[in-house]
């Protein structure tokens, strides 16, 4: 069977603005799938909806091929990195990877540039090294999908491409959703791009796509 | 035990100030009386509603990492609110026997 999430017909609307008008997207093991957008076009909204914090209009929501109100619920089929900290930050990096049941070991040995981190607590690291473990955090962690929002935010060069490193060997074994601003770490790591706007996901295969369409300059 | 150790790191600052609030209640009955009792038990579960939303809000950014792993916000919600109920209840049987 080839596993997959499928997102279907997603309509949102706040009051008169009309946000997703019929997004689409599916995403399967061993699939990276980038979404690009303008501010404020909805990218945030669709992972959201996604995640059952936001109750759209209509949507149809299915893991291989059965449908789901909220892909949360089936226990250890997705997880999510928001946009903001979410970690206790009184909890050290060693309990964190404890919680994802990630072995302590296994980690340092894959991200030797963080093995001084491991035994301090969350609260005490810069905003760019929490911002990394919790990438890290999500990625490595057993779920069989993750739904990244801006892993690629605030965290430096070098740690960028850590990331996506890390994007490439992951899936082998999950199905990986994206969505960030910078576009050129997207189109490197996702095996395919949409572009969101005017409420649906426009297939974009180059970067002259995105120009095309207004994207970028 | 590892989802009882995430519900208790979600609920422990919570659960610290109801069952203060539930000692204070506990602490002033026998002087109010048992005729007060129904009054008391509103105003607790009230309290500690009351509590636990703000404690939600608190925790809002932090829910992620819960569900994460595996526990929605409905069960470390209903976690905490039974909780402090437990405790509430029980302290109550206690203070009543001994008052009658």
């Amino acid at each position: 069977m080839n596993h997959h999430i499928k997102i279907d017909s997603v309509f949102l609307q706040f009051q008169e603005k009309k946000v997703l008008r019929g997004a689409s997207l599916s995403v399967a093991k061993n699939q990276v799938i980038g979404i690009l957008g303008r501010n404020g076009c909805g990218k945030s909204c669709f992972l959201k909806v996604i995640t059952g914090q936001l109750q759209p209009d209509f949507k149809y929501i299915s893991h291989n091929d059965v449908q789901m109100k909220n892909l949360y619920k089936k226990k250890g089929l997705i997880n999510y990195l928001p946009q903001h900290d979410f970690h206790p930050k009184s909890l050290t990096i060693s309990t964190l990877l404890s919680y994802y049941g990630i072995k302590k070991e296994s980690f340092a040995s894959t991200y030797p540039s963080l093995k001084d981190k491991l035994n301090r607590r969350f609260s005490s690291l810069s905003g760019g090294e929490r911002r990394i473990i919790e990438v890290l955090l999500v990625l490595e962690s057993p779920s069989q999908y993750s739904i990244l929002d801006e892993p690629f935010t605030h965290v430096m060069p070098i740690q960028t491409d850590i990331i996506k490193a890390s994007i490439q060997r992951i899936k082998q074994r999950k199905g990986i959703l994206i969505t960030d601003h910078q576009y050129t770490n997207v189109l490197d790591v996702s095996d395919e791009i949409f572009l969101l706007k005017d409420g649906t996901m426009q297939a974009i295969n180059n970067e002259s796509d995105l120009r095309e369409k207004g994207y970028i300059l | 035990m590892k989802n009882l150790r995430l519900l208790l790191l979600y609920s422990r600052d919570y659960l610290f100030l109801s069952v203060l609030i539930s000692l204070a209640f506990l602490f002033v009955l026998p002087t109010a009386g048992l005729d007060k009792l129904t009054a008391f038990i509103w105003f607790k579960f009230a309290v500690s509603v009351g509590t636990l939303l703000i404690h939600r809000k608190r925790k809002e950014k932090e829910i992620f990492f819960y569900m994460n792993n595996r526990l929605g916000e409905r069960d470390v919600l209903l976690f905490a609110l039974l909780t402090d109920l437990g405790i509430w209840i029980l302290g109550l049987t206690l203070v009543i026997n001994w008052m009658i």
